[in-house]
């Protein structure tokens, strides 16, 4: 299957500071993939590159096929945006902006953005600025919904939304996406939920990618081991296939796609003496702070 | 479109500069040199002047030999300027070089005439109000309708009403046909306000050249062709109307002659001065029943041409030449040019450039070595070349645009 | 789709569109009531000889209007798209960007140019059985700079407000103002006539400044 989205070498420095350096990913077609990643990590910065709104250090994108910084009008009929904190023109009213946008879009479907307002109890003449932030994400979700785009590009949806309207909101796009074979381009620093809503997803740290899976197979693989040790010692000695070993009160801890052989012979190489050494399977948001850590 | 408007914006910020840095320059360190108040004497035939010192408190009165009077022999040098304070002294003179002499006589023959080119070079509404000169009050009053010349005729228009005044016009009109008048009319000069002593109306010339005066007497016009030389073509006319009725007005020629036209016997004749250009240079005349002291000044100098009263030739002449330079002279060395859009001499806006100087070259070079130091490190491009071309030509006010404009 | 985005534009500005043409009205009103005062107080000849040996109008007071007026257009229909960038939502739309910001700009200056036209309508209509045709285009001629500035207000608020980074705003508010102070730098009537056509042509093309800022906007320049 081709990609929808490709980056090749991806850099970009904002002045001296580097933001990251030779990003390489692409998106397929028909998954819903989420760039995660702590704030600081370039996530909104990926997606104001990939949509036309900074011109990067280095290094190409392309969407579906089209260079990112002359994409073709027609193309960008393709692909629906919401932008970071569900900013939509709030000076109008829920009639003006849907009379607004369907004038631009072909495919455009009136009914699947009412289907959605007839859920919020808001006035049709009630303008969006007046609307609370979990009715103006509704708004803004079902506008790209009846935009019937190819690709949507979510920057951080879950900012600012409480937990019922964050639940909404995914149910309600997960089930779009995949009724509709919608390829998803999506960020958050909110981890909680996404393992309901992503398919794939890429975990950023500062400067680099630090994996790109599959949710199913990150969830499968990823395991946290556990263990009790002498108080003397401090602290674990590095090795490549752990992620943020750590030790408190004579509790070890430590994250790896290793299997309980792996970390048996570790402790043994290092002659720490310890017991109770337990796996346990993990959720997306304990994966995310067991890779990128607590800090 | 953004690349063109980097360009325009560029070049705006540059005319910018071009036009405040050498404004706010100026401001700064221009002082205008004023030249000593000067007037012919005709007791110690030269001119006498009053010096005023930086702090213009301190007057010093002198003839141009250098030789230092008080006040009060000032004031007898002068007689015909300062005859009020002569009068209020009692030292008024019963006679001046032969010539009986009266309080009520100087004031009479006395008159100041002054010119601008301020005044002249503006768009003024072609629309003229033509008093009554013979009217049975001793005030002049304002007409209710004013006139307009169009391409083969006059019109009143009744002021009220903003109608055309057709009886008039028509009886005007045939006066004009009467007289030959060829329209359009090429210049004409008046003095429309109620302010003055006496109404001569208008003085015009129409499209040959030829030269009339107008005046509206008890309701009929009054119109007079001037026979005058045919190789004088007039360009710029004034209306006198002075107390002492000896002229009806002056004029200069396409070759910047000074005439007066004298009254009542119309004849046009030639004043011994240098050669005056009203739409570049001011002029004042104070004028004497003795003499005239001329005085026409541009932005370098000031002449100064005492002209006998009875014959207009020449008796003396003298100048000075003003210091209305930066004194520093900085300037050309910092701004190969200024831009400005106003001037003292019009009332019109246009840009324009002034004060070219080579000097400012050598600065220039040295900002287009700095702005390609600073850049080196950019690619070069077209954009790049014309900011370089630019500061080798404009220096400073491209140089700072290119600054500024950095990514 | 072009008459969509001129839909949200009208949204945006249409109060302040009729708050600018009542301050307009306002003003003419005003200064007219001046001019109808001088007839009925003195007579019209002393309207007339004012207008013939000085450099007023009897319109000074609506000097700023124009200016005021392009100034807050342009605030109200470039300040919603900045807050919270949301520019990039234009951005997005199908259609070429320059279109988009064009159409966008077009349809600010073509209100003004209407408010603007229709001033001057009523300012002839009221002052043509009163005055000369030569008075009545010594008053226009001296008004039109004010006009010209309003337009010029409103394309460099416009270029100013899309402007991403505040320094660059700052440089831009500054040209604009030395740009602007030409429009008023002589108070002498009829002093423009030469160039007027001239500053305006500049004017209309210094409106698509804006297509810098939002260039800069574009390449994220911060």
């Amino acid at each position: 299957m081709n990609p929808v989205i490709t980056c090749t070498n991806l850099t970009h420095h904002y002045g001296k500071r580097l933001i990251y350096e030779n990003l390489n990913f692409s998106v397929p077609e028909g998954r819903i993939l989420g760039l995660l990643g702590k704030n600081g990590t370039g996530k909104t910065t990926t997606i104001n590159i990939l949509n036309g709104y900074l011109k990067p250090s280095g290094g190409e994108c392309t969407i579906f096929g089209e260079n990112i910084r002359h994409i073709n009008p027609i193309t960008k009929q393709r692909i629906a945006l919401l932008i970071e904190g569900h900013v939509q023109y709030s000076f109008m009213n829920i009639e003006q902006i849907e009379r607004f946008y369907a004038s631009f879009y072909p495919k455009w479907k009136k009914e699947a953005y009412y289907e959605l307002m007839d859920l919020l109890k808001v006035a049709p003449r009630q303008r969006i600025a007046n609307m609370s932030c979990g009715q103006r994400s509704q708004v803004a979700l079902g506008l790209i919904m009846a935009q019937n785009a190819d690709l949507l590009i979510l920057d951080d949806f879950s900012l600012g939304l409480d937990p019922g309207y964050r639940r909404l909101f995914i149910e309600y796009l997960r089930e779009y996406a995949k009724s509709e074979q919608k390829t998803v381009f999506l960020t958050s620093h909110i981890i909680q939920d996404m393992e309901k809503l992503i398919d794939d997803c890429i975990i950023l740290d500062y400067g680099k990618i630090l994996i790109q899976k599959s949710v199913s197979e990150l969830m499968d693989t990823f395991k946290k081991f556990t263990f009790k040790i002498d108080d003397a010692q401090p602290s674990l000695p590095a090795d490549n296939e752990f992620y943020n070993p750590a030790v408190y009160r004579g509790n070890g801890e430590l994250f790896t796609f290793q299997n309980k052989e792996y970390v048996e012979q570790y402790l043994h190489k290092h002659d720490i003496e310890h017991s109770q050494l337990m796996s346990e399977s993990l959720n997306l948001e304990d994966i995310f702070i067991g890779l990128t850590g607590k800090y | 479109m953004s690349k063109t408007y980097k360009i325009i914006y560029y070049i705006l910020l540059t005319a910018i500069l071009a036009w405040l840095l050498p404004w706010f320059y100026n401001l700064a360190t221009l002082k205008k040199e004023r030249t000593p108040f000067t007037l012919y004497s005709e007791i110690i035939e030269d001119f006498a002047m009053i010096n005023v010192n930086q702090n213009e408190k301190d007057l010093r009165y002198t003839d141009r030999k250098g030789d230092i009077y008080t006040e009060r022999q000032f004031d007898s040098i002068l007689p015909m300027f300062y005859y009020r304070q002569l009068v209020t002294d009692n030292r008024l003179p019963d006679t001046i070089r032969g010539v009986p002499v009266t309080a009520s006589k100087i004031r009479r023959e006395n008159f100041i005439f002054r010119t601008r080119p301020l005044d002249i070079n503006v768009h003024h509404p072609e629309l003229y109000s033509l008093l009554e000169s013979r009217s049975k009050r001793v005030d002049l009053t304002m007409p209710d309708d004013v006139f307009r010349l169009t391409k083969n005729g006059i019109e009143f228009i009744d002021m009220e009403s903003n109608q055309v005044n057709k009886e008039k016009s028509a009886l005007f009109q045939s006066v004009f046909q009467q007289k030959e008048v060829a329209f359009p009319i090429r210049t004409i000069a008046g003095n429309p306000t109620n302010r003055k002593e006496y109404d001569e109306g208008y003085l015009f010339t129409d499209n040959e050249g030829k030269l009339f005066h107008l005046k509206q007497m008890q309701g009929r016009p009054f119109l007079r062709p001037i026979s005058i030389d045919a190789d004088v073509q007039i360009s710029q006319i004034w209306v006198t109307e002075f107390l002492n009725r000896k002229y009806f007005g002056f004029l200069t020629d396409v070759n910047n002659q000074f005439y007066v036209l004298t009254a009542p016997d119309y004849s046009l004749v030639k004043v011994e001065i240098p050669p005056f250009n009203p739409k570049k240079e001011n002029m004042t005349i104070f004028g004497n029943m003795f003499s005239w002291t001329v005085v026409q000044s541009d932005k370098k100098d000031e002449i100064l041409t005492a002209i006998d009263a009875k014959t207009l030739t020449a008796i003396d002449s003298m100048a000075y030449h003003n210091a209305d330079k930066d004194k520093t002279g900085l300037a050309s060395y910092l701004f190969p040019l200024q831009l400005s859009f106003t001037s003292t001499k019009d009332k019109f806006f246009y840009p324009r450039l002034k004060d070219f100087s080579y000097r400012a070259l050598a600065l220039n070079l040295v900002l287009l070595v700095v702005y390609v130091l600073l850049f080196r490190k950019t690619k070069f491009s077209t954009t790049k070349l014309f900011k370089s071309l630019s500061i080798a030509v404009l220096g400073v006010f491209a140089f700072i645009p290119a600054l500024l404009m950095r990514e | 789709m072009i008459k969509a985005i001129l839909y949200k534009e009208w949204i945006k500005i249409r109060y302040l569109f009729l708050l600018a043409a009542v301050i307009l009205m306002a003003f003419t009103a005003y200064c007219q009531l001046r001019i109808g005062n001088v007839i009925s107080l003195r007579s019209a000849a002393h309207l007339w000889e004012i207008l013939l040996t000085r450099d007023n109008t009897f319109y000074e007071a609506m000097r700023y209007v124009p200016l005021f007026s392009g100034v807050l257009l342009a605030l109200f229909q470039f300040v919603p798209e900045m807050q919270q960038k949301r520019l990039k939502l234009c951005l997005h739309l199908p259609l070429p960007q320059n279109k988009i910001i064009g159409s966008m700009l077009g349809f600010g200056v073509s209100l003004l140019i209407i408010l603007f036209v229709v001033t001057y309508l009523i300012i002839f209509l009221y002052l043509n059985p009163i005055l000369a045709p030569e008075l009545i285009s010594r008053v226009m001629l001296t008004m039109l700079p004010w006009f010209v500035a309003g337009i010029a207000g409103y394309a460099f608020v416009a270029f100013t407000v899309l402007e991403p980074t505040w320094k660059r705003r700052l440089l831009n508010i500054l040209a604009g103002v030395a740009f602007i102070r030409i429009f008023y730098l002589s108070g002498y009537a009829e002093a423009y006539n030469q160039v007027i056509v001239w500053l305006l042509i500049i004017t209309l093309a210094l409106a698509g400044l804006s297509f810098l800022s939002v260039s800069r906007f574009k390449d994220g320049v911060q």
